[in-house]
C-alpha cells in the first residue's frame, strides 16, 4: 500500500462526514493508505485570510510542518478550502523565509505538496481507478461543479484550463456518467456566507442550480463541502419544489458507487435532497 | 504610474500579493466576472475600489480622504474571495488579495464600514478565528451559536441544526482540543518582522 498523508480538515469532521467516509472507502478500494497528519489545526479558512494575514498563514504552515514531521511529503486536503489554504501557505513559503522561521521551523515546507481530490484522482490514480469500476453509472447526465477554491488562482492550484477546467469531467466520464455542457462549472455558491449573509447564498445557488437544471442535469457533482452544504441544504429555501431539486454527490460518493460500495459506507443516506434514488435509477 | 510608498494601501498591498494595483489599467474585468458586484450588493465596484487606490498614491494632499473611502466601502467585506478578479486581470493584480488587505487595515485603524450586514460578517470572521486559535479546531456547532450570540440571530436557521443533527452532520460536543500555542506565537512573530 502507499501511504499518502490526509488533513480531513473540520467541515469533514461534522457537515461533511460522508465526504470523509466515502474518501476513506475509496482510498480503501484503490489501495492508498490515508494517514491522518498528528495534532493537525484548522487552516483558518475564508475567516483567518480575511482579518488576519499572519495568523493565516501560520495555521495553515503549522499543518505543513507536522506532515514534514511526521515523514510525509503529499498531503491529500479534500476541502477545496483547506487545500487551497494549504497550498497559499506553502506558496508563501517559497518566497518568505520569515514564515518558517515565525514557527521555528527549517526552510523546505514549500515542498510538501498539497492535493486536492480532483488531482489525486485525475492524475495520481484514475488508471487503477477505472480498472475497478464495477456499477458504472449508466449515462447518469451530471453537472460538474468545482466552485471556486479549485481551480482558482492558478498560481496556487496549477490548473491549466482555468475557465473550462475538465478534471471532473474525465473523472465522471471514466465512471461512466455523462457531464453536461453548462456554464456555471467555476461560479461562486457564496461558501462562508451561509452563516453570516445567506441572501448571498441564495442568489448564487438559484443561479447554479437553473444552469445546471437546464442543461438537463440529473445530479450535481461537488469536491467542496461548502459547495455542497449550500446547494444541497437549500434548494427548498431558494424556491425549487422538492420534485425538481437535484441530489448534490460528492466526487468520491460517486466514485464509491461506480466501485460498487453500498449507500451507507458512503454516507449517501445523509444528504438532504434524496441521492440514492438517482444513483439507482434504472437505465434504458 | 508612479511606484507607491510602503505606507499607503498600494504599498501595503504590494507587499503583502507581489503585485500593486498602480498597474491597472481600468479596464473593468474585475467588476464584470465579481458575483457580488450587483445591485443590492457592493457599495462601490472592485474596479473603483483599486482606482480609489490609485488616487491616494497619485495625490498625496488627499490621500487620506481615498483611503479613507476604500476603507469604509462594504465592498471589501461583501467580496466571497471566489478568486475570479485576480484569475482575470490582464494585469496580475491581486484584486482579491486587496481586498484582504483593505479588511485587515481597516479593523487595525478602525475605519470600516459599519452597515448591519458588515458588522454581521466581521462578527462571523471573529468567531471563527477565535475558535480556530483557540481549540485548533472549529466545532461547527460552536461557530454557530457564538455567531447567533455576537449577532442576536438567534432564529436564523434555526430549523436548520436539528435536522443536520438527525443525518448525524453536526455534533453536539467538540473533539478533544489540539495546542494552539506555536500557532499564536509564531503569528505574533511573524507580524513583528
Amino acid at each position: 500500500m502507499s501511504a499518502l498523508g490526509y488533513y480531513p480538515g473540520c467541515s469533514l469532521k461534522s457537515s461533511a462526514a460522508e465526504y470523509d467516509r466515502s474518501l476513506r472507502a475509496v482510498a480503501g478500494q484503490l489501495g492508498v493508505e490515508l494517514r491522518e497528519i498528528p495534532d493537525w489545526v484548522c487552516c483558518g479558512a475564508t475567516s483567518a485570510h480575511a482579518i488576519d494575514h499572519e495568523a493565516a498563514l501560520c495555521l495553515a504552515a503549522d499543518t505543513l510542518a507536522k506532515a514534514r514531521r511526521a515523514g510525509l511529503t503529499e498531503v491529500l486536503a479534500p476541502c477545496a478550502m483547506c487545500y487551497q489554504r494549504l497550498a497559499t501557505a506553502a506558496h508563501e513559503a517559497k518566497t518568505n523565509p520569515a514564515l518558517a522561521q515565525a514557527l521555528e521551523e527549517a526552510p523546505g515546507l514549500e515542498k510538501i505538496k498539497t492535493l486536492s481530490v480532483l488531482g489525486w484522482l485525475d492524475n495520481g490514480v484514475s488508471e487503477t481507478l477505472k480498472a475497478k469500476v464495477t456499477r458504472p453509472l449508466a449515462g447518469l447526465k451530471v453537472a460538474c461543479y468545482y466552485g471556486c477554491l479549485l481551480v482558482r488562482p492558478p498560481k496556487i492550484t496549477g490548473v491549466a484550463q482555468v475557465e473550462n477546467p475538465q478534471q471532473m469531467e474525465r473523472l465522471v466520464t471514466l465512471l461512466g456518467g455523462q457531464p453536461v455542457s453548462w456554464s456555471m462549472a467555476t461560479e461562486c455558491c457564496g461558501a462562508s456566507f451561509a452563516l453570516s449573509r445567506k441572501s448571498t447564498v441564495l442568489r448564487l445557488g438559484r443561479r447554479i442550480y437553473d444552469a445546471a437544471k437546464s442543461a438537463g442535469a440529473e445530479v450535481f457533482c461537488v469536491a467542496c463541502p461548502m459547495c455542497h452544504s449550500n446547494l444541497d441544504l437549500r434548494q427548498s429555501e431558494m424556491g425549487v419544489a422538492p420534485a425538481d431539486q437535484l441530489p448534490v454527490i460528492y466526487l468520491t460518493q460517486l466514485a464509491g458507487w461506480a466501485l460498487g460500495l453500498d449507500a451507507a459506507a458512503l454516507g449517501l443516506d445523509k444528504h438532504f435532497v434524496p441521492a440514492v434514488r438517482a444513483l439507482a435509477k434504472e437505465k434504458h | 504610474m508612479s511606484h507607491a510608498t510602503v505606507n499607503t494601501l498600494a504599498g501595503k498591498i504590494h507587499a503583502v500579493t507581489g503585485a500593486t494595483p498602480l498597474d491597472c489599467y481600468q479596464c473593468g474585468r474585475c467588476a464584470a466576472g465579481c458575483p457580488q458586484n450587483v445591485p443590492g450588493e457592493m457599495d462601490v465596484s472592485p474596479t473603483r475600489v483599486i482606482r480609489l487606490l490609485q488616487l491616494e498614491s497619485a495625490f498625496p494632499e488627499r490621500a487620506e480622504e481615498y483611503a479613507r473611502r476604500a476603507l469604509t466601502a462594504e465592498t471589501p467585506w461583501l467580496c466571497a474571495g471566489c478568486q475570479t478578479c485576480t484569475t482575470r486581470c490582464p494585469q496580475g493584480v491581486d484584486i482579491a488579495g486587496a481586498m484582504d488587505v483593505l479588511r485587515q487595515e481597516g479593523l487595525k485603524r478602525g475605519v470600516t464600514a459599519t452597515t448591519r450586514r458588515v458588522r454581521d460578517i466581521q462578527a462571523l470572521h471573529r468567531t471563527f478565528l477565535n475558535g480556530a486559535l483557540k481549540h485548533g479546531r472549529i466545532h461547527e456547532l460552536s461557530l454557530v451559536l457564538g455567531y447567533k450570540l455576537r449577532t442576536g440571530h438567534f432564529f436564523q436557521d434555526a430549523a436548520l441544526g436539528p435536522a443536520m443533527m438527525s443525518k448525524g452532520k453536526l455534533s453536539l460536543l467538540p473533539e478533544k482540543g489540539v495546542d494552539t500555542h506555536r500557532v499564536k506565537k509564531a503569528a505574533a512573530r511573524l507580524k513583528a518582522s
